[in-house]
């Protein structure tokens, strides 16, 4: 064996990641050379050293300092805020339920609800019922995304409990509802005096 | 066996990590406890400060707190907290170099640095060792302190700094050459030192 082993086998026998003909192989080595043999008993030295390093102790009251450091109410607001969004998708999942109820209540030319409705009328039923929830979301991507970001925004600053934000979001949707209802009652209106 | 009991009954950091993500900021309290030597050892070993290395401690574990929704459950906790407290030493560490140290404050002959670490050797083993990490390159100190300290794999290490195991590897065993021909100065030096107090 050359040095130049010997010196990677002494890291390895640190280390205790030798095999043992490695092991036998790099003692008889040290028998044959000096140099090589002090480098390994410094190796060791060195090592027993560096293992018996101290864990060092931080002063009393190190605990209270970092806990009187840290937000406490970090973990909770980022739950109540998911409890806020939660209750937000309910109230639209609740507008665009109505909203869709009002669409087939106040359609006057497809509102034989109780008549059996001919092929040519289901299918155009169907078109229609398409086409109005289409349109839905695009007006609410379109004309109604800044309303509900800002809807969103306020909801998350302010620190309500779920329920109040809920009941918060279903005051705003009924306002809405209620207008809706009304334009459509005038629309309604409008038509039958035209016709 | 009893003491096996003992440890099934004690929260795995796991855990507590969770109930502090549920709201419980107290359970965190627990997670400094067990951790606080490490991060205080590591810290003090790279700044050498007794204040400066709490006050970094302090601002690991607020760090810990603050990130603890990006811990990932697939690396053991240890190695999470160790490669902040990482990366918290070595950012603080360059900071503090461009902010305060003159030039002049490195220079020092090898032979006075020699002669302090002799008579530490006398003094007390464990002080030279220390002494003998405080003068090593910042990156290879880190090492020798994740690896012999902390217990920490290559492996570990490597995930804990963001270097390749095989550049773990090397800078470790450049590291351990370094240490190692210091020590061989301080025992030639310990050698001539007696042979004086024989003539004498």
């Amino acid at each position: 064996m050359d040095c130049k082993t010997s010196s990677d086998l002494m890291l390895k026998s640190i280390e205790k990641d030798i095999d043992p003909v490695q092991q036998a192989d790099l003692l008889k080595h040290f028998e044959v050379c000096e140099a090589c043999r002090e480098e390994f008993q410094l190796l060791a030295e060195l090592n027993n050293m560096l293992e018996g390093l101290e864990m060092l102790q931080p002063s009393e009251g190190f605990e209270s300092r970092v806990m009187s450091s840290i937000d406490h109410g970090l973990y909770i607001e980022k739950k109540e805020n998911r409890r806020a969004l939660q209750a937000l998708a309910m109230s639209i999942g609740i507008y665009l339920t109505i909203l869709l109820g009002f669409t087939l209540g106040t359609d006057n030319s497809y509102s034989s609800w109780f008549r059996l409705p001919s092929l040519m009328q289901q299918l155009s039923w169907i078109s229609v019922l398409a086409e109005g929830i289409f349109i839905r979301i695009a007006i609410m991507f379109n004309y109604t995304r800044s309303l509900y970001n800002l809807l969103f925004r306020l909801i998350l600053k302010f620190s309500f409990g779920s329920v109040y934000v809920y009941l918060f979001g279903l005051l705003i949707l009924t306002s809405l509802l209620v207008i809706i209802n009304a334009t459509l009652f005038r629309i309604i209106k409008d038509d039958k005096e035209v016709y | 066996m009893r003491d096996k009991e003992v440890v099934d009954l004690q929260q795995s950091d796991n855990d507590i990590v969770k109930e502090v993500l549920q709201g419980k900021a107290d359970a965190f309290c627990e997670l400094v406890t067990r951790y606080k030597r490490a991060i205080f050892s590591l810290c003090f070993r790279m700044v050498q400060n007794h204040q400066e290395a709490e006050d970094l401690s302090q601002e690991v574990f607020i760090k810990v707190y603050q990130n603890l929704g990006k811990y990932d459950e697939a690396f053991k906790f240890s190695t999470w907290i160790l490669k902040i407290a990482t990366n918290t030493s070595i950012d603080y560490l360059r900071k503090k170099r461009v902010d305060t140290i003159p030039l002049e404050d490195g220079i020092e002959s090898k032979q006075e640095m020699a002669s302090a670490e002799s008579i530490y050797f006398h003094q007390d083993n464990k002080m030279a060792i220390e002494r003998m990490i405080q003068e090593l390159p910042e990156e290879y100190r880190l090492l020798i302190i994740l690896y012999h300290q902390q217990g920490l794999s290559y492996k570990e290490i490597s995930d804990s700094v963001n270097i390749p195991m095989s550049k773990v590897k090397n800078r470790l065993h450049r590291a351990r050459n370094i240490l190692k021909d210091k020590l061989q100065v301080i025992k030639e030096e310990e050698t001539q030192w007696t042979a004086k107090q024989v003539q004498i």
